[in-house]
């Protein structure tokens, strides 16, 4: 299926101006090796980098409902396009949107944009927003097999994750990829990166999250964090993390992930977390027989304990497992995801969750999946989804 | 904490399993961008048919591939060329 494509083709670059953009990004790792590449570049305009873009992404309807509550009802649409722009064939920009349809308004969001140095044999150097390499849930709608994320994830754009555990994880810095050659037969490789880091300084629209909304409930003391680009950086320390990955030619994937940082505007109270990840997903003729993955996250945040105020840590976690296998243009999917409570002080950061995902796939083409999953909630109201995504 | 505990030991019978499928002898470059495409790419998506894009396109979305994926720079470009056969 052709998917709508623009190719823009550039006359040669303008060095000058190439070099002032370097020197106003964000990242000056990303601006020296920006500047290396330039530098090392052919003198000649007969002889410069050829710039070619390719307008790409995906997009989805939905529909959601909930059956036990007053049958609650809602149809959705979201447009996600996302720019490649290739400079010779070591450079690549990058950038993509989410157009959401929300309550009658029309929400905007940058998801991520990015430059990449791939001129490297083994090493990868990103500057710029990007998603950060923490687990393995991702955010395209045709390439995950339910339509809604399990419990540890909320697609909430970096604002804090209220009935889960962590949004997906955006943010703006530098990141570096290495591969390693270790183990035969699997492909090993460490990331590296240095970001903005969370926030306690969360307050939208003129909207605390953190204050609660009824004053004579129990509240907890540690208080809810907005993750990325998202909320404006409020101290001068970063969020320092680092993924271990290796993949077999068998189909296994084993994933370990984590992440410290400074989220208040004094730069003392930390948070900290850790991933691990595992994929199954042996080969059969090119195609995978099954897909097993599940996640275990483990998060751990300091609050100040308001009554003998001291400094206190609240862990919390959760995990899900989800199997789905492909018959044909058929595909059932099932997940099975568990919140356990936190408690900070008086009252819970984490509310407890259970919830067990029964699902459905009709793949019209390799990228157009029709999505439909009822999820039970062993703690809460039972929904029912159907998504039909579309990726071009 | 007992669900890492768990999911630690999985990872490791994982990890020993996955180690009886390597891959012994050594490809060709059109043989390895072949099989690179197919046991890499379908690893988190569907494959998509070469002829769904164009020849120039490829390498830039192997590339934008490459920025997920565990690729070294030559894997890369043997894929790209690989698909860029496909659709000549």
């Amino acid at each position: 299926m052709k998917g709508k494509v623009v190719y823009v083709q550039h006359p040669p670059i303008d060095r000058e101006a190439g070099r002032r953009g370097a020197r106003r990004t964000a990242a000056p790792l990303a601006a020296l090796v920006m500047s290396g590449a330039i530098l090392t570049s052919p003198a000649s305009a007969q002889d410069a980098p050829l710039v070619r873009g390719l307008l790409t992404g995906y997009g989805a309807v939905s529909y959601s409902a909930e059956p036990n509550n007053g049958y609650a009802n809602n149809f959705t649409a979201t447009l996600s396009p996302l720019l490649l722009q290739q400079v010779g064939s070591d450079i690549l920009f990058e950038a993509e949107m989410d157009f959401e349809l929300e309550e009658a308004t029309t929400e905007i969001h940058l998801e991520h944009a990015q430059i990449h140095y791939l001129g490297f044999e083994n090493l990868q150097i990103t500057a710029g927003m990007f998603h950060v390499p923490f687990g393995i849930w991702s955010h395209a709608t045709w390439i995950n097999r339910m339509p809604t994320a399990p419990l540890l994830y909320q697609d909430t754009h970096g604002a804090p994750a209220n009935e889960a555990l962590l949004p997906i994880l955006f943010d703006v810095g530098v990141m570096a990829r290495l591969r390693l050659p270790l183990f035969d037969g699997w492909t090993t490789s460490a990331d590296v990166w240095v970001s903005q880091g969370p926030s306690d300084e969360i307050e939208e629209h003129g909207h605390d999250p953190a204050e609660p909304t009824d004053p004579t409930e129990p509240h907890s003391d540690a208080a809810p964090l907005g993750y990325g680009a998202t909320f404006e950086d409020n101290n001068s320390d970063k969020m320092v993390g680092l993924r271990l990955r290796s993949v077999s030619q068998g189909g296994v994937t084993v994933q370990a992930s984590g992440f410290r940082a400074k989220y208040d505007h004094d730069s003392e109270l930390g948070v900290y977390g850790m991933n691990l990840s595992l994929i199954l997903s042996p080969l059969s003729g090119g195609q995978p027989l099954f897909d097993l993955r599940g996640e275990g996250i483990l998060l751990g945040q300091e609050f100040l304990d308001d009554v003998e105020n001291v400094i206190e840590t609240v862990n919390s976690g959760g995990y899900y497992v989800q199997l789905s296998k492909r018959f044909e243009s058929l595909e059932p999917v099932a997940r099975w995801s568990q919140l356990p409570q936190a408690i900070a002080g008086e009252g819970p950061l984490v509310e407890g969750r259970r919830q067990i995902a029964i699902g459905l796939n009709y793949w019209f083409a390799s990228s157009v999946p029709l999505k439909a999953a009822y999820n039970i909630e062993l703690d809460g109201t039972d929904a029912l989804f159907i998504e039909w995504s579309v990726g071009f | 904490m007992k669900t890492i505990q768990v999911l630690s030991g999985i990872a490791a019978v994982a990890l020993l399993a996955g180690c009886a499928s390597a891959q012994i002898g050594q490809d060709t470059t059109a043989d390895l961008g072949a099989r690179l495409w197919s046991n890499t790419c379908s690893r988190c998506h569907n494959l998509r048919a070469a002829p769904e894009f164009a020849a120039h396109q490829w390498p830039i979305i192997v590339n934008h591939m490459r920025t997920h994926q565990d690729l070294t720079k030559s894997e890369a470009e043997a894929i790209a060329a690989y698909l860029v056969r496909l659709t000549e």
